[in-house]
């Protein structure tokens, strides 16, 4: 079935492929986000800012929408693209049945928190069977300026189909919590919106299959879970590609390798002082830790940052430099 | 491209055969006491003993090793049982007031306790209430063919056995009793329900029946008539007859007892003696009497309960009487029952007492002067002081085995003469190839070492470490015994205790190494102990250490408790574990995290505050280090969950009692029609009581985890490793560290070569620091050789006893976080392989070890596997180092929150978990390692041709059975 969709609606999956973008500016705090409406969000293009989160990523047609959206909102003041933040953004809009909506939450270095809560609840779909009522997991509430709000993505009372690719069909609250709090670094949760009005109306699809009606008419339990597989490979991946950022810090007072048995050597003074001292004042590490370690954070969160992306330069100059899953820690 | 790359692994059927020899899921056995036991029972022909409990669990003893467990379909409270003697079958009675019958399968095939039969006394037409027909005691006749009920409503019932067949037209009702009743007696009350059954000792057809209202009848079963009437006016509660049958004793609710003389008069007024043992104040009931003969005269009196209820009321006691020798066993738990070993010829000569009591069982000696203890072989009371935590040896060398077995010998020497007298059946399972060592950690401060190797757990050495600290409670031992009167002869016995004198000496976390006999104990008050084991009594100054793990961190303050005082000056061990070095963490909260290495003379701590690292060699600190994050305040607090938890065992404590108050009524009145309704209320009320948690939904927050979060500074695991940390040509010993918040600190150590090591110090200097970006707390780090299998354990390549890490190709480290485990490149550190468990599975790790499988087609074929446990109870296996998911099994009950936290693994895929507080379920993982009972017992079964017409099912039990025996 799905297959057969996307083959014979091309021009309708380059529509849905293209990521919706709400956006956060940086500069000047301007929450574009918010002026937009659900069902016609803000698009601004950001290829450059960040290693790609689509494969299939098309530029093509924003111009047309952009326009659109600026008649409505005259007066914004919006600046450069560079300065703008990708937050979140509607993916799979093309695999997905059309009442369901797969939300990608960008946490990145912000300090905003993703501002929500889950709670239990009673699920209706209708099968052949007739109506069946399962338990479900739906969102509870929005806080109030967090990222979740912000998006105008997610609702109260949305319910909760998959976390970043997988069904959470049988799973406990505690467990859906526990899933979305390992992956909060990179969210990706599908949702069947509690409003459906402002879903996405495909072209070729519209005409044969509208849902306009608030009622989902699932044939299958999940539809949603015959995709996971396609799923797995695009999103999840890269999803890994760009998270992760474990971060090791190389201590550079670490001696050089010596012959065991020798101790002293001129490399580290302290050890060096301390091993003519009998009863040795313990190594004082303390201090170490909370300067570095949040020192190496802000670098973190700097290298998230597009500006400094550009100039790796910088990075491959130290011989201390340390990859790991695409960051560079410089020390 | 990259679609490819992770495409998920297909079900390849090769590796599929590979996982079928490697893995396999088995619960076993059960270590330690049943967890509230109700009823026993002893077979003295098979010699084999029942234990029933208030879950309906049955358990069955002979021999060490040979041991059945089986568990009632309902979860109903075991009252009685009896065994069909020598027939290897078993009647219980449960609280619901059915009647089930087990039976020993002795057939091959795994052996095991299977219910062949069920019955349930039907209500008698026209009574509303079923209370008449609640069966209170129950009597199986020698001969096994005759099952006696007595009932609540003072009839007898009579059973053909063993196909439980009801004999309607037998059965004996009250008033048939009341003609033969003289008027007097009568005064128009009832006899009240039976209260004892005892069959004749010479005369089967006799029988004794005994009323609650304490008339005693004398009943010929085959004439149907009254023999004798014995006219008791005290309440009665148990009769027993002496041996003869030429009289007879009945216990009674005053705290008196009585003999009677069997005449040949039709009725007897009064009693030969009467005596109260405990009086002459007011004493409470005797719940249960037995009259021994005995060769050398005196007939020997066993009775429970009787004591004084001002002065005593509240002590749970067994008095043996024989002559002028009284003993009063004082119990630290209730009494549930008892019953002597005796012989069958022309005396009884009791050679021992054996008493269940609530928290564990006692054997008493009866043949040696003093009745002395025999220690049980089995049934070991784990919780006599509340487990804190366990730690598990696999595969302890002889030697060391030796040394543990010795100081154990010498702490409490065997009785010279007595062998365990329950001892039927034969435990087939072969001696087992490796010595497994189980060390539990006690709320008191001890250590116990159990010999884990094979079904039964025993006790080996018991380490206390109270003795170095100065405790409030020192000398009131003493005192106590000083103030006790000399009337009763009161005696101590058993050892469940508990009542710790100082919380703060509660054990957290141990370490052992198996080589070199050094052992590492910590404890609540951060308190580090190293030991040394010796064969010899020593007298010595213990070295005191303090390490300031807050390393000068301003703006906080320990508001929890106190470090404990060590004791000044020289103190005296026996031969075992002696104390050497004490190391005690400012501040002092409960240590979280320790790891001993024997070779290095280094042994690494952690607590809530930071980690410590100290050279037991030099009696030296190496390194101190605080982990704590500056807005972690609550770490600071101390124990703050302190305050919780009392309010909350408090209120724990306050249902416990109302709890028994309620069960502890002696009948519960079964469903009558009216109780069945008020029955379906109570449960309808029951589950308004979730419902109206559910008014208010359960919100979850959805936010990822900070670095201020709080306790992140846990130190929650430790790791000595020699690996390649500074270049990839020089390897050396190093430290790992992780913490709750997800960071790893690594060390690398400057151990100077063994001849040097007075000369220089341990250097610690730190290597890497690791943040995990998910923040997940890490509960192990494991360093991975060239060829991906876990570094040997310290000494274990000096002495020739694992191959030589591969050196060669690059090390890496394994990490596992609460949420994924992660293998990272060494010395560069670079994530190798993952798999992220949580993102995945929606569940947290517990509990995680290295565990190596062997394949059960061939011994040479292993695996080293990742075992995780995680919050819902499950257990996963994993590959190392490729982090592939093998197999996954349902273990623990989600909500068991304490079975999940005290689960241990052994190193080659076994694991125990707590089921009770004195109950360790033993599982296996491996298809290979399995402990689990192995036995045989000869049955003797007249009736199996009766019972093959029962069912089916016990057809093939009996074919089985006979095919045994042939």
């Amino acid at each position: 079935m799905p297959m057969a969709a996307g083959g014979s609606g091309r021009p309708s999956i380059r529509a849905g492929s293209m990521e919706l973008l709400p956006t956060e500016m940086t500069a000047d705090k301007h929450r574009v986000g918010e002026a937009a409406s659900r069902r016609c969000c803000t698009y601004v293009d950001e290829a450059v800012v960040f290693a790609s989160n689509s494969l299939q990523r098309k530029k093509k047609g924003l111009p047309g929408l952009r326009a659109a959206q600026q008649k409505n909102k005259a007066p914004l003041l919006i600046g450069l693209p560079q300065d703008f933040r990708q937050i979140s953004s509607i993916i799979d809009v093309d695999i997905l049945p059309e009442t369901h909506r797969r939300v990608r939450l960008h946490k990145h270095g912000s300090d905003k928190p993703l501002g929500f809560y889950i709670r239990d609840g009673v699920s209706v779909r209708v099968t052949p069977q007739g109506v069946e009522k399962l338990p479900g997991v739906f969102i509870s509430r929005l806080v109030k300026g967090g990222l979740a709000e912000s998006t105008g993505l997610l609702g109260v009372n949305d319910e909760i189909l998959e976390v970043n690719g997988i069904d959470v069909a049988g799973k406990s609250l505690d467990q859906v919590t526990d899933m979305m709090v390992a992956n909060s670094h990179n969210l990706i949760v599908t949702v069947k919106p509690a409003n459906q009005r402002n879903n996405v109306v495909r072209g070729s699809k519209a005409s044969g299959n509208s849902s306009g009606s608030g009622l989902s008419q699932d044939s299958t339990p999940s539809p949603a879970s015959q995709y996971v597989n396609h799923y797995g490979n695009s999103s999840v991946a890269e999803g890994d590609s760009d998270e992760d950022g474990d971060l090791i810090i190389e201590s550079d007072n670490l001696p050089p390798y010596l012959p065991s048995g020798f101790v002293a050597n001129g490399d580290t003074p302290s050890s060096s002082a301390a091993a003519a001292a009998a009863p040795r004042p313990l190594a004082q590490s303390a201090s170490l830790h909370s300067g570095s370690l949040s020192d190496s954070k802000a670098s973190l969160s700097s290298l998230n940052t597009p500006t400094h992306n550009g100039s790796p330069s910088r990075a491959s100059s130290s011989q201390e430099s340390m990859r790991e899953d695409g960051n560079i820690i410089t020390l | 491209m990259m679609k490819f790359r992770f495409r998920r692994q297909g079900n390849d059927p090769q590796r599929e055969r590979i996982k079928q020899d490697l893995f396999a899921f088995n619960k076993t056995v059960q270590h330690g006491f049943p967890n509230q036991p109700s009823a026993l029972a002893y077979d003295p022909k098979l010699r084999l003993m029942a234990i029933g409990t208030k879950s309906g669990a049955v358990k069955v003893y002979g021999a060490p090793g040979v041991e059945f467990t089986s568990h009632h379909k309902e979860t109903a409270t075991v009252t009685q049982m009896h065994f069909l003697l020598g027939q290897g079958r078993l009647l219980s009675l449960l609280d619901d007031n059915t009647l089930h019958l087990w039976e020993i399968n002795v057939g091959e095939g795994s052996p095991g306790l299977e219910e062949v039969g069920s019955f349930c006394l039907p209500g008698r037409p026209g009574f509303e209430s079923t209370s008449a027909t609640r069966v209170t005691v129950i009597l199986l006749k020698r001969s096994c063919d005759l099952l006696c009920l007595g009932t609540e409503g003072g009839g007898v019932h009579f059973l053909e056995m063993p196909t439980l067949t009801l004999l309607d037209t037998q059965a004996l009702v009250h008033d048939h009793i009341m003609q033969s009743v003289p008027e007097e007696y009568k005064c128009g009350k009832s006899l009240g329900p039976v209260e004892s059954l005892r069959e004749h000792p010479r005369c089967p057809n006799k029988m004794l029946i005994g009323y609650s209202r304490g008339l005693v009848v004398l009943w010929n079963y085959s004439s149907r008539k009254v023999e004798n009437l014995f006219l008791g006016n005290q309440q009665l509660e148990s009769l027993g007859w002496e041996r003869s049958g030429k009289t007879f004793v009945s216990s009674h609710s005053d705290g008196s007892y009585m003999t009677w003389p069997v005449s040949s008069a039709l009725s007897t007024q009064q009693p030969s003696t009467s005596v109260i043992p405990y009086g002459p104040f007011p004493c409470k009931a005797i719940n249960k009497i037995v009259w021994r003969t005995t060769e050398s005269g005196a007939p020997l009196v066993v009775f429970s309960g009787g004591m004084p209820r001002a002065s005593y009321g509240d002590r749970h006691c067994v008095t043996v009487l024989q002559e002028k020798m009284q003993v009063t066993l004082d119990f630290t738990s209730r009494v549930i029952d008892f019953f002597t070993i005796h012989c069958t010829d022309k005396f009884d000569n009791p050679s021992a007492l054996v008493v269940l009591l609530e928290e564990e069982l006692v054997a008493i000696d009866l043949q040696t002067v003093g009745w002395p203890t025999i220690p049980c072989p089995y049934l070991a009371p784990l919780h006599s002081s509340a487990i804190t935590c366990s730690y598990h040896i696999s595969n302890v060398p002889p030697k060391l085995w030796e040394r543990v077995v010795a100081a154990g010998l010498h702490q409490s020497p065997p009785p010279t003469h007595v062998r365990w007298p329950i001892n039927g059946g034969k435990d087939l399972a072969l001696e087992p190839k490796h010595n497994g060592l189980l060390l539990t950690g006690h709320e008191d401060g001890t250590v116990r070492f159990w010999d884990a190797s094979g079904v039964s757990l025993k006790p080996l050495y018991k380490l206390s470490t109270a003795n170095i600290f100065q405790t409030d409670c020192d000398h009131n031992d003493g005192l106590m015994q000083g103030a006790e009167e000399e009337w009763p002869p009161f005696r101590k016995v058993g050892c469940f205790d508990p009542y710790s004198d100082d919380p703060r000496l509660g054990i957290q976390k141990i370490g052992l190494c198996k080589y070199s006999g050094k052992l590492v104990v910590a404890g609540t008050a951060g308190q580090v102990l190293v030991m040394d084991l010796s064969e010899e009594m020593s007298a010595h100054v213990i070295n005191i250490a303090t390490i300031d793990l807050l390393q000068d961190r301003e703006g906080f303050t320990w508001k929890g408790h106190d470090r404990l005082a060590p004791k000044t000056g020289p103190i005296s061990f026996p031969p075992g574990f002696h104390p050497f070095l004490l190391v005690q963490c400012m501040p002092p909260a409960a240590v979280t995290a320790v790891t001993l290495h024997a070779e290095w003379n280094l042994v690494a701590f952690g607590t809530s505050h930071g980690f410590g690292l100290f050279d037991y060699h030099r009696r030296s600190p190496v390194l101190a280090r605080c982990t704590l994050h500056p807005n972690d305040s609550l770490a600071m607090e101390g124990p703050l969950s302190r305050v919780k938890s009392l309010k909350k065992s408090l209120r724990q404590s306050f249902r416990r009692i109302r709890k028994s108050r309620v069960s502890g009524k002696k009948r519960v009145v079964v469903s009558s029609p009216t109780s069945k309704v008020q029955e379906a209320n109570a449960q309808l009320a029951e589950q308004a009581g979730p419902h109206d948690v559910e008014v208010t939904p359960v919100q979850r927050r959805i936010e990822p985890r900070s670095a201020d979060d709080s306790l992140s500074g846990v130190v929650r695991c430790l790791c000595f490793a020699d690996t390649f940390l500074r270049d990839g040509t020089h390897h050396g010993p190093t430290m790992w560290a992780g913490t709750n918040s997800g960071s790893v600190y690594a060390y690398a150590l400057e151990v100077p070569s063994q001849e040097k090591f007075s000369e220089h110090s341990v250097e610690a200097v730190l290597g890497k620091e690791i943040q995990l970006m998910h923040r997940a707390p890490v509960v192990a780090i494991a360093v991975l050789d060239g060829r991906g299998n876990p570094l040997p354990e310290p000494y274990e390549v000096s002495r020739d006893l694992a191959k030589a890490p591969d050196m060669q190709g690059s090390h890496s480290v394994l990490i596992a976080s609460e949420e994924q485990f992660k293998v990272f490149t060494l010395p560069k550190v670079s994530a190798k392989t993952k798999f992220k468990l949580t993102a995945h599975e929606g569940c947290r790790v517990r509990k995680v070890a290295l565990a190596s499988f062997t394949s059960v087609s061939s011994e040479e074929y292993c695996e080293n596997g990742l075992v995780c446990l995680t919050n819902l109870g499950d257990i996963h296996v994993f590959s190392v180092p490729a982090l592939r998911p093998q197999v996954r099994y349902d273990c623990i009950r989600k909500e068991d929150i304490s079975g999940i936290a005290s689960c241990v693994f052994t190193k080659t895929g076994q694991g125990f978990y707590l089921i009770s507080p004195s109950e360790f379920e033993r599982f296996s993982l491996s298809a290979r390692v399995v402990t689990q009972p192995l036995c045989s017992v000869d049955v003797d079964r007249p009736h199996a041709s009766t019972v093959s017409q029962l069912s089916h099912y016990i057809c093939l039990v009996e074919t089985h059975g006979t095919k045994h025996q042939e």
